[in-house]
């Protein structure tokens, strides 16, 4: 009797990305192979470099329909339910390097929110405090130099800074402070109006903790939302930002938000607002993401993750959103499939502060606790974060993160002040 | 009925042969005997008169029937004779031999005079001369009975089988029925068998070996001591002295005291723990710590949270109170109330003495407490011998409307002098109000509408209780009889009730009446800790001993439930504002967190269960008192710990 044989095969075909495939790798691509289901990456690196007889493959990853292979190919179809019939087209890429740490700064003041601002002759990076000040740095060549700074709203009282917004084409910088006042200034803090939400005598005492700033064009806001400590979020329409400096009094109080203004539903704190489209996702303390229509003003979903949600992202193209949450973990919601699908993974052992995605690559992000450590994670593979730093010893951590678009820079400010610079400019290969 | 055999009908023959041709030769007397006993033998029988009748001749075995000259003989064995056989007896014989009627003459086979009894034709008389019985046409009465026996035995079965399927259908509801009484008895006068006593060893022997006997005599310092002896023989031991002694002191010791049968009864340990839902399906609940809030300088002495959740008030020993924004963990301001608290002396010119005074005692921050009310942001601060209520809404939130920089009240002028109001200039605080008080205020219970505060105050004759109405700015002190020796009190949520815990009582006041409703005693030695439960309804005590005790109210002014979780007195209890939760802490600092649900029906218990004990690792030197408090709305737990942190427990499953 013959023995079953205890590998099966399989065709596989490996796909290198046309982009910045080396040129040794070009005779491999869209080569099909019979490989055992036994294979995993060692296996695989050991067949390409037998392939190419000289050169090294060590670093080289592979990925199945976005999915990271980290077990043996029976294992992973076994999983994911491949067929032995169809050909696994496999994606060979060279992993993204780490980051490399560039350079910091510190100014001494609890960092609250973090903002680039591309100018003619370079980039700013611009960050409010929870003093109220805004502090610009000039980042050239990586390195920060020759910062300014200025009380954002002038003979206020200290107010933390919630979010920073550029227009380019106008060269104004609106920063929004906790008490709900917009002010409108220049680089180089010179302040040029200021508008002043009033709120309804219900909703006393009520600061706000995030801003969205929406907006279709470059030019001008569609409108402003703000969410609040006590679950309401507030929008206000773009009529009441009418951008143009020359024509407005020095200070004007904005209209107190009409309760048709206002979108209710979270019964906490709205920890975070992100636009997707014409939608906008909220996080809330009360453990609930809720996704909201904005032309027909009304709550579209909602999805319970179970625990008060520090923060919110929204990856590069709207795949998957990342929560933050406050017991130190981060919920990964799955936009692909019907039912947001949640995957829970505890990244830090106190709270998370902030979350980012990337810009630039979509399966990475980033999230920050209260550990004082920072960790890039890959979507693809959350099981070990990709990348982590772990900041100096003492009370500080990690509040902010924001992650620049064109230089692909990730910018972290912290506690006491620090602001971190770290690149990730070798970083070869884009995926789909 | 005897079968009519050929032998049958040969002997019937002879018989006929007898009669016919008896003669005076002697005749075998040996009867119906069969013929072989005599086979080996030279007689066949014998005589009348006993002697033998030899054998005639030995011929053989000799057919029965035979032919000899024509005429057939047949051969008796017996006599040893022949005879010879007529026509007339052959056909019997044959006629025998085919089982036919020897005589032939009737079928029914009955040799005599053939009478005919019934000739087919009626007759008018009977054949026989006597009447018939009456009881041979009647039924006969003895079996008429028999049948009425069998009738009835049947029955009585019937009757039988069907009660012993009613009693086996039926329950046994002897519930409350004791055993039998001679069950009983025979249990009183059961065989209880003494306890065994160790055998007797080599020393009692009454021959013992030589290493067991004494070199010397001894001092027979002790009579019940046993002295091992020697005796040649059995019989010179002599009689046991102490026999007659011991046996009264046995009968005595029956007497006295019966040996009882011990009923051991066997309870598996599991089934003594009650059944609780598992900590898991009652989530969430604060499990490890996800945040901290600090360092401060010097202890924290007290910690509280506002009614929003959002800011969080720590009293620290430097005379300072520092407001934390919980969301994002930032140091939103510290007031300094030390520096405040010699400015306003020195302006309102308090009394010297105690100015001096403060430089000594470093002049800490025993408590602080946010007013209770929603959307007010009043701050009450014990430090000194003062009360310091300041307004921070202003502060906090530096957009709000003018009238809520001030306290809301209409000055009036009868205010009592111990009132004071103070511009406050160093930190933009507004109008403060400073209440001065004989002796040290100790902690502060504000009432939910945020109108009125209590004051403990203390010193070192005995500690009393001031209410102070902060929009008339009155103060007044009803308790000063009852309340002697009081640890702390507080206001029910939501009617007029007032919690008043002395060292061993918990008295409850009706204030709107002015009178006691009701006295809690809770058994234990000393009261440590009062907490009053969101309901109404419950109030949770704590110990020197490290118990933990509720009241229902409802129930009883007993305890409903002791729960010993600590070693150390329980130095807090606070109850979850909207959750089903509580927690207390201990000097032997662990954090217990409980899971109490409280039922609107009267008949359903509090169902307590404990879901975890917190342990904060620090090094702390001597006594350590941890404070604590929840956030409003989610399950987040705020402890305080000696090393000037404040840690934020929370939910991680």
């Amino acid at each position: 009797m013959a023995t079953a044989p205890t590998t099966e095969l399989r065709s596989v075909r490996l796909v290198f990305e046309s982009d910045n495939v080396k040129k040794d790798f070009e005779s491999l691509n869209n080569l099909e192979i019979f490989v055992p289901d036994s294979f995993g990456r060692k296996s695989l690196r050991k067949t390409i470099g037998q392939l190419l007889k000289d050169s090294s493959v060590d670093s080289l990853d592979f990925a199945i329909e976005g999915i990271l292979l980290r077990t043996t190919l029976g294992k992973f179809c076994e999983k994911y339910e491949k067929s032995r019939e169809k050909v696994l087209e496999i994606l060979c890429f060279e992993p993204e390097a780490e980051p490399k740490k560039l350079s910091s700064a510190s100014q001494g003041r609890w960092l609250s929110c973090l903002q680039c601002v591309r100018l003619s002759d370079g980039t700013q990076v611009v960050a409010g405090d929870a003093e109220g000040f805004l502090s610009g740095w000039n980042l050239s060549d990586c390195q920060f130099s020759s910062s300014w700074e200025t009380l954002a709203c002038e003979g206020g009282h200290h107010s933390t800074v919630i979010g920073i917004d550029w227009f380019p084409s106008k060269h104004l910088l609106v920063s929004c402070l906790q008490t709900g006042v917009f002010v409108f200034g220049t680089l180089e803090g010179k302040e040029g109006f200021r508008l002043r939400l009033y709120q309804p005598v219900d909703v006393k005492k009520n600061s706000v903790e995030s801003v969205l700033f929406y907006r279709n064009t470059s030019e001008e806001f569609e409108s402003v939302l703000l969410g609040t400590f006590k679950g309401s979020i507030l929008r206000i329409p773009k009529e009441e930002f009418s951008l143009d400096p020359g024509n407005q009094r020095k200070e004007k109080n904005l209209l107190s938000p009409g309760t048709e203004e206002s979108l209710h539903g979270h019964s906490l704190r709205v920890s975070s607002l992100v636009s997707s489209g014409t939608n906008v996702l909220s996080s809330s303390w009360d453990g609930t993401v809720k996704i909201w229509d904005l032309n027909k003003r009304c709550l579209t979903s909602s999805t319970n993750i179970g625990r008060a949600v520090n923060s919110l992202s929204r990856s590069l193209n709207q795949e998957y959103f990342i929560a933050g949450n406050m017991d130190g973990s981060f919920t990964l919601l799955d936009s692909r499939q019907e039912k947001p699908a949640l995957r829970k993974k505890f990244a830090h052992s106190l709270a998370t502060t902030a979350v980012t995605c990337s810009p630039c690559k979509n399966h990475l992000f980033c999230t920050a606790g209260r550990d004082n450590k920072v960790k890039i994670w890959d979507s693809r593979a959350l099981s070990a974060p990709y990348y982590e730093s772990v900041g100096k010893k003492g009370n500080n951590y990690v509040t902010c993160l924001f992650w620049d678009r064109e230089e692909d820079l990730l910018l972290s400010g912290s506690s006491g002040g620090e602001l971190v610079c770290l690149s990730f400019e070798d970083a070869r290969i884009q995926l789909s | 009925m005897e079968s009519v055999t050929r032998k049958n009908i040969l002997e019937l023959e002879e018989r006929f042969g007898d009669s016919s041709s008896s003669s005076d030769e002697e005749t075998n007397t040996i009867g119906n005997v069969p013929i072989e006993w005599y086979k080996d033998l030279s007689h066949v029988g014998y005589t009348r008169s006993g002697t033998k009748l030899l054998k005639k001749h030995k011929n053989g075995l000799q057919p029965p029937v035979y032919v000899k000259k024509g005429v057939y003989y047949i051969y008796d064995e017996k006599n040893e004779e022949e005879f010879a056989l007529s026509r007339k007896d052959l056909k019997k014989l044959v006629s025998i031999v085919r089982l036919q009627n020897p005589s032939g003459t009737t079928e029914s086979g009955f040799v005599g005079e053939e009478v005919v009894f019934w000739t087919g034709q009626p007759r008018v008389e009977p054949v026989k001369s006597i009447n018939e019985r009456k009881r041979s046409f009647l039924p006969s009465r003895y079996e008429a009975a028999q049948v009425v026996r069998l009738v009835r035995t049947i029955l009585r079965r019937n009757r039988m089988n069907d009660r012993k399927k009613v009693e086996s259908d039926r329950e046994d509801l002897s519930v409350w029925e004791e055993a039998n009484a001679d069950q009983s008895i025979r249990q009183l006068h059961r065989y209880l068998p003494p306890p065994k006593k160790p055998l007797p060893s080599h020393e009692e022997s009454y021959r013992p070996p030589a290493e067991f006997l004494f070199e010397q005599k001894r001092n027979q310092r002790n009579e019940e001591e046993f002295l091992p002896e020697s005796y040649n023989f059995l019989r010179h031991v002599p009689v046991y002295t102490s026999l007659i002694r011991e046996h009264f002191e046995r009968c005595l010791e029956l007497y006295l005291a019966p040996r009882m049968r011990k009923t051991r009864r066997r309870i598996d340990p599991e089934s003594l723990i009650p059944k609780l839902p598992s900590p898991e399906s009652l989530r969430p609940f604060p499990d490890s710590k996800i945040a901290s809030f600090g360092p401060h300088i010097g202890n924290v002495l007290s910690i509280s949270l506002n009614s929003s959740g959002q800011w969080l008030a720590c009293a620290c020993k430097d005379g300072s109170v520092v407001l934390w924004e919980v969301a994002t963990g930032m140091r939103t301001m510290t007031l300094n109330f030390r520096e405040r608290l010699l400015q306003i002396s020195a302006s309102l010119s308090l009394p010297g003495e105690t100015s001096v005074d403060w430089e000594h005692e470093g002049l800490a921050v025993l408590h602080v407490a946010w007013s209770s009310k929603e959307n007010d942001l009043v701050l009450a601060v014990c430090i000194g011998h003062f009360v310091i209520v300041v307004n921070l809404a202003n502060v906090l939130y530096p957009n709000e409307a003018e009238d809520s920089k001030w306290f809301g009240y209409s000055a009036s002028e009868d205010s009592s002098s111990k009132w004071r109001e103070w511009d406050d200039k160093i930190g933009n605080l507004g109008k403060i109000i400073v209440i001065e008080h004989s002796k040290k205020p100790q902690h502060v219970r504000w009432h939910q509408k945020g109108d009125y505060f209590v004051v403990m105050t203390k010193d070192a004759f005995g500690s009393s209780l001031i209410v102070h109405q902060l929009s008339r700015k009155r103060s007044q002190s009803p308790f000063s009889k009852s309340a002697k020796g009081v640890l702390t009190a507080e206001f029910h949520p939501f009617k007029s009730l007032f919690f008043i815990a002395t060292k061993h009582h918990i008295r409850i006041y009706d204030l709107a009446q002015a009178k006691l409703v009701n006295k809690l005693v809770p058994g234990v030695s000393e009261i440590s800790a009062m907490s009053v439960h969101p309901s109404g309804n419950h109030v949770l005590v704590g110990s020197v001993e490290g118990h933990l005790i509720w009241f229902d109210l409802d129930l009883s002014c007993r305890p409903y439930k002791r729960i010993r979780d600590h070693n150390y007195t329980v130095s807090s209890i606070v109850c979850h504002p909207t959750l089903a939760l509580f927690a207390d802490t201990s000097d032997d600092e662990t954090v217990a967190v409980f899971h109490a649900t409280v039922y609107e029906d009267l008949l359903q218990n509090p169902l307590i269960v404990p879901l975890k004990i917190l342990k904060a690792s620090c090094s702390t030197k001597g006594k350590s008192t941890w404070v604590m408090c929840w956030h409003p709305h989610l399950p987040w737990l705020f402890v305080s710990v000696n090393d000037g942190y404040v840690r934020l427990y929370a939910d991680t499953s």
